[in-house]
């Protein structure tokens, strides 16, 4: 089964650092990173993602934007939006959930917990439970 | 008098004023005397039995109804026999309720007591006891502890009762007794083994009350104890005395010459009343007789009448009554009952207090009006005199005071006696019938000067007395002053502030007869100005002025305090213009005084005559420039007031503004704080991990690099914070507010900045720029800030070109714009551009906190401007700030450009 990504932060160290924990949760093929809100929308214009993980605090258009126009856009309504992001404010939970978010993810500061869960997520999202054998090697190109 | 009975009733008055007492036929009968009526009551009291003497005499003294109870007594008649007889007394009162008079009865009861005694004699036997009783004519009864165990036909009669009815029932449920003295009785019985004559309340078959006299023995009744008594019937002689003493009252009140009414009524029917009463109401005795007492009473006193039915103890009450003839008369009424054949009957007095009212009324009518005569003459400024027979007769204290007299030595002298022998014809004009003009006469003072009035007279009738009233009114200049100063302070009373100014000035004009008249305050520090609060000028109120204080006499009074120019005024002060065009000659002025004493203004007439310096004058204007200066400092106090107020309520609307502009902003900030603080965090420990794999593996050069990203990571961190803290003292810290040169500012911070970035060619292009008024270290943050960001994204540019100018805008500002040819940003996010941790564009292609354009922001509102800035992608940016003008009077000019169009 061929899993496409689609990663979307304005941070590089944290797209690094989700594309790592994605490999260490198996994922190591069909990840796209981009670092805003514009790139992400031109990334959806070509192939579909089985998931995206949106960060919420970006220059220009924001997360929350993105999102709107995943899902104002018939052909991207059904694709599952995890929203990853540092913000714990109650109005950025409330604002995603109403905006059709299938999950609000506060980027945990300990990269262990970092790691699991993004492993949730693949595991929900994604339907992989254990990393594959070639996982190691993913994580030592990094 | 229907009394029924079988033994003769005796009757006796007692009139405690002479301590005589006057007995009746039958008393003298029953006491064996003669009828030679009047007896001292020690005679009379001889012929009671010694042992009952004392009794006796307590009873006629007795003015207490509780305690003259009927009790039995013996007399001892001249020949020696002995009688018994009930004895009991009745007081008479008068309206006051004191006893006028003791009515007395007697009746004998020997017979009885005789053949109780019989009964009691034969008490050892029974069966003659029992033939006894039964032929007894005395009411006997047997009772064992108060159950009815026999009694005889006598009692049955009295009682009304048959045999069966009594017999077994207890005496007291057959109303034979009161119960409570029932048992005071009993016990006195079993203590003593008898009774003897003991006065007792019982229920007669009638409803009515009868009264016995009951008498006990100890007796054995088929074999048992028990006790036989008897009952002298009193009732109906007792009945007797209730009856004479209302005859006797009645007799008394109604026979009385006196002016008052009497009326006996029962149950509100008039059974009874005098001539008096008859008069009062205007009817006739017979028709009053028989009529309802409540058809006499005005509806308005029923009440009264109420209450005084209803009340214990009589008390006079006010009552009005209708007359036969329409109208109504006040009455003083008192009301008690009397017992008349064992019914209450109401015995009412009435005295007539309508006509005394009405004489009360009238004397207090006419003492009201000549009190209030009286005090209005004394009060009033003119003389006032009352004349009869050509003689004064009344003088008013300020008529006496005119002449400089006391009233006693005017009162009683003819009219002519103060005039001068010019004006003798006064008396002439006062004898006149018609005294419809006025006339003017001269009077003399006790210390012979003399002075002209102006009498004017009427005739007064009052009393049936043919009177003269004369007002007279002192016209001397003097007396017109004062009239005018009267009619300067009515003028000016219950009016403050401007009314009070204006109202000052044009009686003050009048009162000094001058055509110029003012209220000014001082203005300048010092006083250099003076300003018109009112200002009066011949006829009417001027326009109000404000001029230049030197060389006029105005200033004169400001140095020194009062000043008047008699004369020649305007070549006193050549200077002064506006003296010069209203043809002055004479000066008046005086400071009005401040608060802490200093001179606050004047009060200032002006005439076109000469004025001297007299006391009238002065004291006129001292009076009011006095008055002017309170009302003057009241209105500067209120000013103060309105001015603190005002200014309070700005202060709080500004605090209340940048409370609510800090807490937006602290909101903003702790969310950013959230999101950007722990990105660093999550870097680190993100890092350290791949670290540990890194160098675990032996791959030294990654382990390098990631070392370095954590490095980067924690001094990102420091930057904040550092940032966070700097904004934070930015929050707290005061202005210090001095004239900027915006130049000078931004050649500094562009010397500076080009010393960092000399690697790349910027083209530099400084305006000219109005002074600001600002913190200069503030204002060269804001120039640091927007300048470095204008080097920092348009570093992509082959030649950065960056310009700072003011540009035009609204008169009270100076707009200041600073612009590059850089990367520009997306209108769509200008509105985030200036919070906290904002950033228009990825940290990684330009470096920064995202604080520095909330510094800015926050600088600039703290000076009380305005920050804005407008740009497109790629073509650059421009950011305006706008900071108010050093000197907004100064750039007036720029107020032609207000409406030119900054923004895109």
């Amino acid at each position: 089964m061929i899993h496409r990504v689609l990663l979307v932060d304005d941070d590089p160290r944290d797209l690094r650092l989700t594309e790592l924990a994605l490999a260490q949760a198996g994922i190591t093929s069909g990840v796209v990173k981009v670092q805003g809100g514009v790139e992400a929308l031109e990334s959806l214009r070509g192939e579909t993602p089985s998931v995206v993980l949106l960060d919420l605090k970006m220059p220009g258009m924001d997360g929350l934007q993105v999102l709107r126009e995943i899902r104002a856009d018939d052909r991207l309504r059904a694709v599952p939006v995890v929203v990853l992001t540092s913000s714990r404010e109650d109005r950025d939970i409330d604002d995603c959930y109403a905006h059709g978010a299938n999950a609000f993810v506060v980027k945990p500061v300990k990269f262990q917990e970092y790691l699991s869960a993004i492993k949730d997520i693949a595991v929900f999202w994604l339907g992989r439970s254990e990393a594959p054998l070639g996982a190691r090697t993913g994580w030592s190109r990094m | 008098m229907a009394v029924n009975s079988r033994a003769p009733v005796g009757t006796y008055e007692y009139d405690p004023v002479s301590g005589y007492v006057s007995p009746s036929f039958a008393l003298c009968e029953i006491l064996g005397t003669g009828t030679d009526a009047h007896l001292q009551i020690d005679a009379f009291l001889g012929f009671v039995h010694a042992a009952d003497r004392d009794r006796v005499h307590q009873a006629i003294r007795s003015t207490d109804r509780v305690d003259n109870t009927a009790f039995v007594c013996r007399i001892v008649r001249p020949d020696g026999s002995l009688r018994h007889l009930v004895h009991r007394t009745e007081p008479i009162r008068n309206l006051n309720g004191d006893v006028i008079l003791m009515l007395g009865l007697m009746f004998d009861v020997t017979p009885s007591v005789r053949e109780w005694e019989d009964v009691r004699s034969v008490m050892g036997d029974p069966a003659r006891f029992r033939a006894a009783i039964d032929g007894a004519s005395v009411p006997l009864v047997v009772t064992r502890d108060t159950v009815v165990l026999d009694a005889n036909q006598a009692f049955l009669d009295v009682t009304g009762r048959t045999r069966e009815e009594l017999i077994g029932q207890r005496t007291g449920a057959l109303g034979l007794a009161e119960p409570v003295r029932e048992q005071r009785l009993l016990r006195r019985f079993q203590e003593v083994g008898r009774l003897e004559h003991e006065p007792v309340r019982f229920a007669l078959k009638s409803d009515r009350v009868g009264l016995a006299m009951v008498s006990s023995e100890r007796i054995a009744f088929e074999g048992e104890p028990a006790a036989v008594s008897v009952f002298v019937d009193a009732t109906a002689r007792l009945e007797s005395l209730a009856r004479l003493v209302e005859s006797e009252e009645r007799f008394r009140r109604l026979s009385d010459a006196s002016m008052e009414g009497l009326v006996i009524s029962q149950d509100g029917v008039i059974v009874d009343c005098n001539q008096r009463m008859a008069d009062m109401v205007g009817y006739t005795v017979d028709e009053l007789r028989g009529r309802s007492g409540l058809s006499l009473i005005d509806p308005s006193s029923l009440g009264d009448v109420k209450d005084s039915l209803d009340a214990e103890q009589p008390a006079p009450y006010v009552v009005r009554l209708r007359h036969r003839r329409g109208g109504s008369v006040t009455l003083e009424a008192n009301a008690r009952y009397v017992l008349s054949d064992g019914q209450r009957v109401r015995l009412t007095s009435l005295r007539d207090l309508s006509e005394r009212a009405r004489a009360v009324e009238a004397t207090r009518a006419r003492d009201e009006s000549d009190r209030m005569f009286r005090q209005l003459a004394e009060t009033y400024g003119d003389g006032v005199v009352l004349i009869e027979g050509g003689r004064i007769v009344y003088a008013s204290a300020r008529f006496a005071e005119m002449l400089g007299r006391e009233v006693v030595d005017v009162v009683g002298s003819p009219v002519g006696t103060f005039t001068t022998p010019e004006s003798a014809d006064v008396v002439r004009y006062m004898h006149r019938e018609r005294l419809e003009d006025p006339y003017l006469a001269e009077f003399r003072r006790a210390d012979g000067t003399t002075f002209s009035a102006e009498i004017t007279a009427r005739n007064i009738e009052a009393d049936d007395r043919y009177l003269r009233i004369a007002n007279i009114r002192d016209v001397t200049p003097r007396r017109r002053a004062e009239e005018r100063r009267r009619a300067l302070v009515a003028g000016t009373a219950g009016v403050s502030g401007v009314p009070f100014f204006r109202s000052l000035v044009k009686h003050l004009a009048a009162a000094l007869q001058v055509k110029y008249a003012w209220v000014a305050e001082y203005l300048g520090d010092p006083p250099d100005r003076i300003r018109a609060l009112s200002f009066w000028q011949r006829d009417d109120y001027g326009d109000s002025f404000d001029c230049a204080l030197a060389g006029t006499p105005c200033e004169r009074v400001l140095l020194v305090g009062n000043f008047c120019a008699p004369a020649g005024v305007v070549e006193m002060f050549p200077s002064d213009e506006f003296l010069r065009d209203i043809n002055a000659v004479s000066y008046y002025g005086m400071p009005l005084i401040g608060i802490n004493g200093e001179r606050v203004g004047l009060l200032a007439v002006v005439d076109d005559r000469v004025m001297e310096r007299d006391a009238e004058r002065e004291s006129i204007l001292s009076v009011f420039a006095a008055r002017a200066s309170v009302e003057l400092q009241r209105i500067r106090a209120e000013e103060e007031i309105r001015r603190l107020n005002a200014g309070l309520e700005e202060r709080v609307a500004l605090r209340t503004a940048e409370l609510e502009a800090a807490n937006k902003e602290l909101e903003a900030f702790s969310y950013s704080v959230s999101h950007d603080l722990r990105a660093p965090l999550r870097h680190i420990s993100g890092f350290v991990e791949l670290l540990d794999s890194a160098v675990q593996e032996g791959r030294g050069g990654e382990a390098r690099e990631l070392l370095l990203e954590i490095g980067e990571a924690s001094s990102r961190m420091a930057t904040l914070i550092d940032s966070l803290l700097n904004l934070s003292r930015l929050a707290r810290v005061e202005l210090r507010n001095t004239e900027v040169d915006l130049r000078a500012l931004a050649d500094d911070v562009i010397a500076e900045l080009a010393s960092e970035s000399d690697s790349r060619r910027v083209r530099w292009t400084v305006g000219e720029f109005p002074p600001v008024k600002g913190d200069r270290g503030l204002l060269r943050q804001v120039l640091a800030n927007l300048l470095g960001n204008a080097v920092k994204y348009s570093r992509t540019r082959e030649v950065a070109e960056i310009s700072i100018a003011a540009v035009p805008g609204a008169a009270h500002e100076v707009v200041c714009c600073v612009s590059d040819n850089g990367v520009g940003f997306d209108m769509k996010y200008a509105g985030k551009l200036f919070g906290v941790f904002q950033r228009l564009h990825a940290s990684s292609e330009f470096e920064g906190t995202g604080i520095g354009l909330a510094n800015v922001h926050r600088i600039v509102t703290k000076h009380g401007g305005r920050v804005w800035a407008e740009s497109s992608r790629g073509a650059g940016a421009r950011f305006y700030f706008a900071l108010p003008a050093a000197n907004q009077l100064a750039s007036r000019e720029g107020g032609d450009l207000q409406g030119v169009e900054v923004r895109r």
